[in-house]
């Protein structure tokens, strides 16, 4: 076990030099490329010169670029993301009542993805070269030749506005979105806490479409891989045996090719889960959902820096975690990986 | 030079040889070219102006006079639509060629040299990797002034690390060749032998990933567009229609929003086609490329 600790301490450290970066990174295209960010912010409102010095003052940028650095990093370690510029309350605060809503979209879009991608990859290898490995395979490239804003508008269309069947948005209906108290923010979860099945049904109406949206993208690139590591592996010595052995062709699909090709599929985790953050943009502005993506686009309307700034921060600290975790996972699951 | 010679034979000349042998390669090109072609005549082909003509109906559903449908301005869809490929073009063509280079360029000296900077420049690009690309483009494009060039930029910067990944990784392999040793040996300059001798040998693993990267960049392009980072209308340009539609979208003005969706679609598969043909020619057993 030692060993592994000092891996996970080994990569914890690897991760804070990349999470620095994309703070930099986005530091330098926030506060530099605009020349005055204060005069950006303000710029097209009615405000006198004296409002914007305050601001200035205010947000520290009257100081050189290297100390506004260390003071916003400064911050970011203790907590402080800024103050939103649009509603003048903490960035922090604002971005941890959206942190459940996009976390919880992302656990459903995944999850849709994962079903959708392993099962019709590895039907597509184990019927490889026929009529169904086909119709799959187009499906899977075809998954992410279409736009996934106008998929979503498609399936609103479809099944919202002519069918009636789903809601077109929002994460619940008004009435009950008015009388909610809200416990982890995690509404599918908060009705099954209370015990309200009614609640739960309804939270989870509103998030199939939007959910089923993120996940169909995924679930094309998912499909691919499971396809071609199902086609390598179906192929090895060790899939021959447990055939000639007797064995079931189901087992030996589940049990011995499908498991292990699985494995690979655990790698991309890291990049899919950064796919579905950027597809939430996209989704949440759809589906109105009040999620952290959407913060972002309506504070970059708003040309509020300090919640630009903060949600980019909140979404890198999302996907360096979830590599973290993966590769740690990846370490335990593939006994190559030495650590 | 040798690297460009052999970047525009490589791609002209194996995409001659391949339709022949490669399906996916001929219906991905054909739809390609059909795409160019149409917007390359848009002007003559529209039967209507798509930004100036406002005679049509309102809101009308598709017909024969208007087969497309219209919109609340009262301008023909099919016109629009027509007229909206050029924009997403010229935007996924420059981005890619922008990024190519300089994700090419840091790849190559990366790769070279090694080292610090070798180790300074891959974290950097692992780390804007990792990041999802559509939200860096939203950021750029939020503090520049909106245009053509704007998305350019804020789209290419989104490629270069793809860029940068696969060179490197090639010229690791090829700086250990023995012909590398042999030139060096001969005294050839580090700058020769990066341009002369390495590049060159970069492309083929480049032009695979380019045509993946222009499908993916018109999605992009799209989706800014939709979410009102594109060009300022009223020119014509899919997503920015998508978004437009949206708003009679839940009275079934159904069309506003599916036609421009559909043209999205059949660019972005036909470049999609061509990225697999010539994966498939290239390296049989090929890795899984990042498309997203």
């Amino acid at each position: 076990m030692d060993s592994l600790w000092q891996y996970i301490v080994q990569r914890v450290g690897s991760t804070i030099p990349m999470l620095l970066i994309l703070i930099t990174v986005v530091f330098l295209i926030l506060r530099v490329i605009p020349g005055d960010p204060a005069q950006a912010m303000l710029g097209g409102r009615n405000v006198s010169a004296e409002y914007i010095e305050q601001v200035r003052e205010k947000m520290g940028l009257n100081k050189p670029i290297p100390q506004q650095f260390i003071d916003y990093v400064g911050g970011l370690l203790r907590g402080d993301f800024g103050t939103s510029f649009r509603t003048d309350r903490p960035v922090l605060h604002e971005l941890m009542l959206r942190v459940p809503a996009t976390l919880e979209l992302a656990f459903y879009g995944m999850a849709i993805a994962l079903l959708l991608g392993v099962s019709t990859g590895a039907w597509a290898a184990v019927y490889s070269d026929t009529y169904i490995d086909h119709g799959l395979r187009i499906f899977h490239i075809g998954a992410f030749a279409v736009p996934l804003f106008w998929m979503g508008l498609m399936f609103q269309i479809i099944f919202a506005v002519f069918l009636g069947w789903l809601p077109v948005g929002n994460r619940l209906n008004a009435l009950s979105m008015a009388t909610f108290d809200p416990i982890t923010r995690f509404y599918t979860l908060d009705a099954l806490i209370k015990g309200d099945f009614q609640l739960f049904w309804e939270a989870l109406k509103h998030l199939i479409l939007p959910a089923l949206t993120l996940g169909i993208i995924q679930a094309g690139l998912l499909g691919r891989m499971t396809r071609a590591n199902m086609l390598e592996i179906l192929d090895k010595d060790y899939v021959k045996t447990a055939r000639s052995k007797g064995l079931k062709e189901r087992f030996v699909i589940y049990k011995h090719a499908l498991r292990n090709a699985l494995i690979p599929i655990l790698t991309v985790f890291g990049l899919q889960f950064a796919i579905l953050i950027g597809g939430a943009v996209l989704t949440e502005t759809i589906y109105a959902w009040p999620g952290v993506a959407r913060f972002l686009i309506t504070s970059v309307n708003a040309r509020d820096f300090p919640s630009i700034q903060g949600a980019i921060v909140m979404i890198a600290i999302f996907i360096t975690t979830i590599n973290l975790i993966v590769d740690i996972i990846y370490a335990q699951v593939d006994p190559r990986v030495k650590y | 030079m040798l690297f460009f010679r052999k970047l525009f034979s490589g791609i002209f000349g194996n995409l001659r040889r391949a339709m022949g042998r490669q399906k996916l390669l001929a219906v991905g090109t054909t739809v390609v070219v059909i795409y160019l072609l149409v917007t390359i005549l848009a002007p003559w082909i529209v039967p209507y102006d798509p930004v100036n003509y406002r005679s049509a109906p309102r809101l009308a559903p598709p017909s024969l006079a208007h087969p497309m449908g219209t919109d609340q301005l009262q301008r023909d869809l099919f016109s629009r639509v027509i007229s909206g490929a050029r924009a997403p073009i010229i935007v996924a063509f420059g981005s890619i060629a922008l990024s190519m280079s300089a994700g090419t360029l840091f790849g190559l000296i990366a790769g070279f040299v090694g080292g610090a900077l070798d180790r300074a420049f891959s974290l950097t690009m692992d780390a804007l990797y990792s990041f999802p690309s559509i939200i860096l483009a939203i950021v750029l494009v939020s503090v520049l002034q909106p245009g053509v060039d704007t998305m350019i930029l804020a789209i290419s910067v989104v490629y270069i690390p793809t860029y940068f990944r696969v060179t490197r990784s090639e010229v690791l392999t090829i700086k250990e060749e023995t012909f590398i040793e042999a030139v060096e040996a001969m005294g050839a300059s580090r700058i020769r032998i990066i341009f002369k001798h390495i590049a060159p040998n970069v492309v083929n693993a480049i032009m695979a990933v380019s045509s993946f990267n222009i499908a993916d960049a018109i999605l992009t392009e799209a989706a800014l567009a939709y979410l009102g980072f594109g060009l300022p209308p009223p020119t014509p340009d899919w997503g920015f229609d998508i978004q437009n539609g949206q708003k009679f979208l839940q009275a079934g003005y159904w069309w506003l929003v599916t036609f421009p969706g559909l043209m999205i679609v059949f660019l972005s598969l036909g470049f999609g086609l061509v990225g697999e043909g010539i994966s498939d020619l290239l390296n049989p057993k090929r890795q899984q490329q990042k498309f997203g």
